[in-house]
């Protein structure tokens, strides 16, 4: 069945209709995921054959768009959420609805529609006569016969009763019609650069080539399987959890309570070095406990919701020291990156959540009672954010009465959600230590939702609540949420609240949009046993990882897809990697790389330290230009004459010229070079007579020719300076027997130019 | 009164500047010149907010009430000229130094017990996440393109995409990032580069041809708003070295202190619009009373080290200041001497276009925000209560927001006169 919609509604749903017929989860349709990338044999649909655009076919509304868009946004999320919502004046009615910032609002809301909407009184629907109070209803008239909601919602009932599936129009694929995605090689390239810091071999990308779709999920599955990859999903939870903020000095050890663990300053009577030594590497271990809990689960293909549910935790031989445990079953109780899984005796573990980090990291106090704790767990893990309910105003003339967290409406749409967490908590006091007992009788029981925690799980009560959490899809949301901003550096669309604004019919379908693939995604990762690697694999190939550009778009179009693109600004720790990836040689002074935590440019390279900094900056400030530059000119002087100094079979940038390589007499070489090098430094795959090529050609002759002229005038040295020769072996150390010193044809320099002004493009300091 | 007919009364008063045209500023400002493309020429306000992070206690500065407070003893409730203050801790000191540029806005409601959407409120003036921190929307208004442009400090500093938030870290590191292509800056005498002149030009030719092909064919949003932003941000990054010769030797050991006398350095300069900052743990729930006078002696410390470092570079006359909280804490203690959250709460204001020795606004004897006239700001039982979106309005007015976005983040069209009364 269609339903067109005359008028004010109809400007709604003009733009590009997607969604329709696939939205109800239904198994038996086509996966709406990755239209193939332009050049993949991907027709648009927006043109027809005579290449004019499309006429505007008539509009169907699917009902629970409807539902969205004239029922829930203009008066139901606000009228009638206001008592009837679980914690409400009409709690205990047959109407109950669930606020848009609870993760599958949507679905229980239409479900208690579609059930109260088939009642009726003296022929009258039910929900139309007790909104008007035509029978007595507590809230009195809400609307009246005759006005827009009314209309509405008497349409709604109508359609309830014969839901609209548009299934003959346009599904999710058609949302990203238009959008130009990167192929698979390059896919590849950007993926396995986001997992492990590296770019694919040859053979790898020569495989995806050559495989297609299959061969690209095979690989990426053995690439999450190198050390790199774990060490990478670190830094993504880090960037949530923050528990890094116990990295520096002893920030770690002072959150160990020593009456529960006597050992936690086992190295005390050490000295030198060695007590320097034990105490950072404790402190690292407690610090970074949570995070190798990850690692671990993880590298050991364990089912990921271990990471809330994990009766047991991991340790390295300076944290097994500090719990107070064996050492037998270490190789080496000295290396700081062995992590074993291991259990303390007497503490319920429940994976990342019992940690002393976490539980410190979001510390509680007797007011406070855990509710932080509470938040966030639910935000990380449960994809509820609390913290949305909140964006409601409260009203000024509402007065707060006793315990207004249990009575008030104001706060218990917070808090009713909030609370039984916060006692699922309950055993583990305000600084981490483990310390059942009962709970508060004036808050809500400990539990998850409705449901409370048994009696006999009462000292368990945090395990027992991750394992709740863990068998509800919003685990599974919540870890693709986070993936996603790992993999695309963009926050997942929130849904849109003001239905008034003019954006509003774009970014809700925008939303949309994304939430099916979140859901989607997150029921692959289900599926396959919790496997994490799954869950990437369908983001990496998704649009929201691979769409690097769009035709000419109006701004309607422009709200839909204001969150696309491929793009994302490399944090310090990347770029790092990527440097020494792509050159062979990390930027570096006399104390090591810059740009890891505690070095001169890590803060101001956008990099956090998970305690005062807690979010990274996504776009390059003017300060952050000048670090790229530094860094661009300081690591082109430092390799540049060093590969010449190497056979080309080892030269990782000049592996087609030679010193003598110039201008003119070579342009060849020099043009295979410069293809090379804009694939190598910054993913592009260019042919040798392409205009950019051009390009980069012209500036490197235009380098050579000012260099040579200059040191004929005298106005530059024939010599490079000192930090940009060479004059020992790389791998030696020994003498070179020719050093690289001068510079007569000025094309050493003329390369250093050429490598510092890619090393400082956009397209380096992007992924 | 509605924000045209507000900007006609200014006008007719004489107080809308000619600098500023309808098509680059709004029509109220009082600064001055035109928006200007290069570093080292920007002569507009020097825009900067404090937050109270975690919810101040407005009865410990601003709004004392003594029938809620335990907290006054001695001292009681002060006066610093119109101005009533709680004379704890170093109130005293804030309060009379800075009483005839202070406007205090109390009963000002910002409709949420929730810390970050508070903030959000206080310094978006929106309840929703869509709009940027004003500092922002300042700094993008008159100079995007100045390496300092937007100093964010905070942690409610959303951008946007107006302007590039950039950190203050390490003012050593400043130096050797004035002069990329200097091997050596710290040193003086050594003048080695890393490329020539000449070969610097062509080398940031290239990328600026790069990027300025990338950008004509990008439609996709996101990816066109990087690419403008780096061109944006190379225009002004070579004149990080400005900064050097206003900076103080040596700069405070203090760490917030330092970030202040960069922040001024900078505006002095050429280089910064606008800065945000903030002091935590606001949030006592336990101890209010100690607590907060401690905090509040941090926050009003570092203010008034603002302005002394302002008048110190001569700068003073252009700045205005802003100070809010998430919200305030509740009339009643808890069980452990402390004050949950509390939606009614204060802003306040300083400095150029603000008519100082002022309080705008009240509240009742529950601390509940009490209606005031829009017209007279008086109370009144049928008035509006004040909130910040009232106050963004005047603050985007009097700071020159670019038409174009204010435009394109919304406001109010409602004027309350709150700066000139």
């Amino acid at each position: 069945m269609k339903r067109t919609l005359p008028g004010t509604l109809a400007l709604l749903v003009t733009a590009p209709v997607w969604l329709a017929g696939c939205y109800n989860g239904s198994n038996d349709e086509e996966s709406p995921f990755g239209p193939p990338p332009a050049g993949e044999g991907g027709d648009s649909a927006a043109d027809d054959d005579d290449g004019e655009p499309a006429a505007e076919e008539p509009t169907c509304v699917e009902t629970g768009d409807f539902f969205r868009e004239q029922v829930w946004a203009p008066f139901m999320s606000t009228q009638c959420l206001a008592c009837h919502n679980p914690s409400g004046l009409a709690k205990h009615t047959d109407f109950v609805l669930r606020a848009s910032d609870v993760p599958g609002y949507f679905e229980a809301n239409l479900a208690a529609l579609d059930y109260v909407g088939r009642l009726e009184i003296d022929g009258m629907p039910l929900l139309l006569a007790k909104a008007t109070n035509t029978v007595p209803h507590g809230g009195n008239a809400q609307i009246q016969e005759g006005d827009s909601r009314y209309e509405a919602l008497a349409e709604l009932i109508d359609m309830l009763g014969a839901p609209v599936h548009c299934a003959d129009d346009a599904d999710y694929a058609a949302f990203f019609e238009g959008v130009e995605q990167m192929d698979l090689p390059q896919t590849l390239r950007r993926a396995v650069f986001s997992l492990t810091g590296r770019y694919p071999t040859a053979e790898e990308a020569g495989l995806v080539a050559a495989g297609g779709e299959q061969s690209f999920d095979a690989l990426l599955r053995v690439v999450m399987d190198e050390p790199a990859f774990g060490t990478r999903l670190m830094e993504i939870y880090n960037e949530m959890l923050l528990t890094d903020a116990y990295l520096p000095g002893t920030l770690g050890l002072q959150l160990i309570d020593e009456g529960d663990y006597p050992g936690v300053n086992w190295f005390s009577n050490l000295t030198g070095t060695a007590l320097s030594t034990a105490r950072n590497r404790s402190n690292d271990a407690i610090a970074r406990e949570p995070l190798e809990l990850i690692r671990y689960i993880v590298d050991n293909h364990r089912p990921f919701y271990e990471i809330i549910t994990a009766d047991y935790t991991v340790a390295n031989g300076y944290l097994a020291r500090v719990y107070g445990l064996p050492l037998d079953g270490f190789t080496d109780p000295d290396d700081p990156a062995e992590w074993h899984k291991v259990q303390i005796e007497g503490i319920p573990h429940a994976g990342v959540l019992t940690t002393p980090a976490y539980l410190n990291r979001y510390p509680s106090t007797p007011t406070n009672v855990n509710r932080m704790r509470a938040l966030v767990t639910l935000q990380y893990f449960f994809a509820t954010d609390v913290m949305r309910l909140g964006a409601r105003p409260l009203d000024p003339d509402a007065g707060a009465g006793h315990n207004p967290t249990m009575n008030d409406p104001a706060c218990t749409s917070c808090h009713e959600i909030l609370d039984p967490v916060a006692g699922a908590f309950g055993n583990w006091d305000d600084t981490g230590r483990y310390r059942p007992g009962p709970w508060h009788d004036g808050m809500l029981a400990p539990g998850l939702g409705q449901v409370e925690v048994p009696m006999e799980s009462d000292e368990s009560r945090l395990s027992w609540m991750a394992i709740e959490m863990a068998g509800d899809s919003r685990f599974s949301q919540a870890v693709v949420r986070t993936l996603y901003k790992g993999l695309t550096g963009v926050d997942p669309v929130d849904e849109p609240t003001d239905p008034s604004a003019p954006d509003y019919a774009a970014r809700i379908r925008a939303f949309q949009v994304q939430d099916y693939l979140f859901k989607e995604v997150a029921q692959q990762f289900t599926f396959s046993g919790y496997d994490v690697r799954e869950a990437i694999i369908a983001l990496t190939k998704s649009p929201y990882f691979r769409a690097i550009n769009v035709g000419e778009i109006d701004q309607t179009r422009g709200f839909e897809l204001a969150d696309i693109g491929a793009s994302v600004l490399l944090s310090p720790l990347q770029l790092h990697r990527k440097i020494a990836n792509v050159t062979g040689y990390a930027w570096t002074d006399e104390n090591g790389s810059l740009l890891p935590l505690g070095r001169p440019y890590h803060l101001m390279y956008g990099g956090m330290d998970s305690n005062v900094v807690t979010e990274p900056l996504e776009e390059l400030n003017g300060v952050m230009v000048n670090v790229a530059e530094r860094m661009a000119n300081e690591v082109a002087c430092t390799t540049t004459a060093l590969e010449f100094s190497l056979p080309p079979e080892e030269r990782k940038l000049l592996p087609y010229v030679e010193l003598d390589s110039t201008p003119g007499l070579d342009e060849s070489e020099i043009r295979d070079n410069l293809v090379y090098l804009h694939e190598r430094l910054l993913g592009e795959y260019l042919g040798t007579d392409d205009p950019q090529i051009d390009q980069t050609y012209e500036l490197f002759a235009d380098l050579v020719a000012d260099g040579v002229s200059g040191i004929a005038a005298g106005d530059y040295e024939a010599t490079l300076i000192a930090p940009c020769s060479v004059i020992n072996d790389a791998t030696t150390g020994e003498p070179l027997e020719v050093p690289i010193v001068d510079d007569p044809d000025y094309t050493v320099r003329a390369w250093m130019g050429v490598i510092a002004a890619m090393l400082g493009d956009h397209g380096f300091l992007y992924e | 009164m509605k924000r045209r007919d507000y900007l006609r009364l200014l006008a007719g008063a004489g107080l809308v500047t000619t600098g500023l045209g309808a098509t680059t500023g709004l029509a109220g400002s009082l600064f001055g010149g035109q928006r200007t493309q290069a570093a080292g020429e920007y002569g507009g306000p020097l825009f900067v907010a404090f937050s109270a992070t975690g919810g101040w206690d407005i009865l410990m500065h601003c709004d004392p009430k003594a029938s809620l407070s335990n907290a006054y003893g001695n001292g009681g409730i002060a006066t610093a000229g119109a101005i009533k203050y709680a004379n704890v801790g170093t109130n005293a000191d804030f309060f009379n130094t800075h009483a005839d540029r202070l406007l205090v806005l109390n009963g000002v409601d910002v409709a949420t017990n929730n810390h970050a959407i508070g903030r959000r409120h206080t310094f978006t003036g929106r309840l929703d996440d869509t709009h940027p921190h004003v500092a922002a929307l300042v700094a993008g208004s008159w100079a995007p393109q100045l390496p300092l442009s937007f100093i964010g400090e905070g942690t409610t500093d959303e951008t946007r995409g107006v302007v590039a938030k950039t950190r203050l870290d390490n003012a050593d590191a400043l130096y050797d990032l004035a002069k990329p292509n200097l091997v050596n800056p710290q040193d003086v005498e050594d003048l080695r580069m890393y490329q020539s002149e000449t070969a610097t030009d062509m080398i940031s030719q290239w990328r600026a041809d790069r990027t300025a092909q990338k950008r004509a064919s990008q439609n996709l949003p996101r990816l066109q708003s990087d690419l403008d932003n780096i061109q944006t941000v190379r225009a002004g990054a070579n004149e990080l070295a400005l900064l050097q010769q206003y900076l103080p030797d040596p700069l405070s050991d203090n760490a917030q202190r330092r970030k202040i006398q960069i922040t001024v350095a900078a505006y002095k300069a050429g280089l910064a619009v606008s800065a945000s900052f903030m002091r935590r743990s606001f949030d006592t729930h336990d101890d209010n009373d100690n607590q907060q006078a401690t905090l509040l002696g941090q926050l009003f410390g570092d203010i008034n080290f603002l302005w002394e470092e302002a008048e110190r570079q001569g700068v003073a006359n252009d700045l205005v200041v802003m100070v809010g909280s998430d919200f305030s804490r509740t009339p009643q203690y808890n069980s452990r001497n402390g004050r949950n959250h509390w939606e009614t709460t204060s802003m306040l204001l300083m400095g150029q276009g603000i008519e100082g020795n002022r309080v705008v606004g009240a509240t009742d004897g529950g601390l509940n925000a009490l209606r005031i006239d829009p017209n007279t700001l008086q109370e009144s039982s049928d008035g509006i209560l004040l909130q910040p979106k009232h106050v963004h309005r005047a603050l985007r007015d009097l700071l020159g927001v670019s038409t174009d976005l204010d435009e394109r983040f919304a406001m109010t069209d409602e004027v309350l006169p709150l700066l000139t009364g």
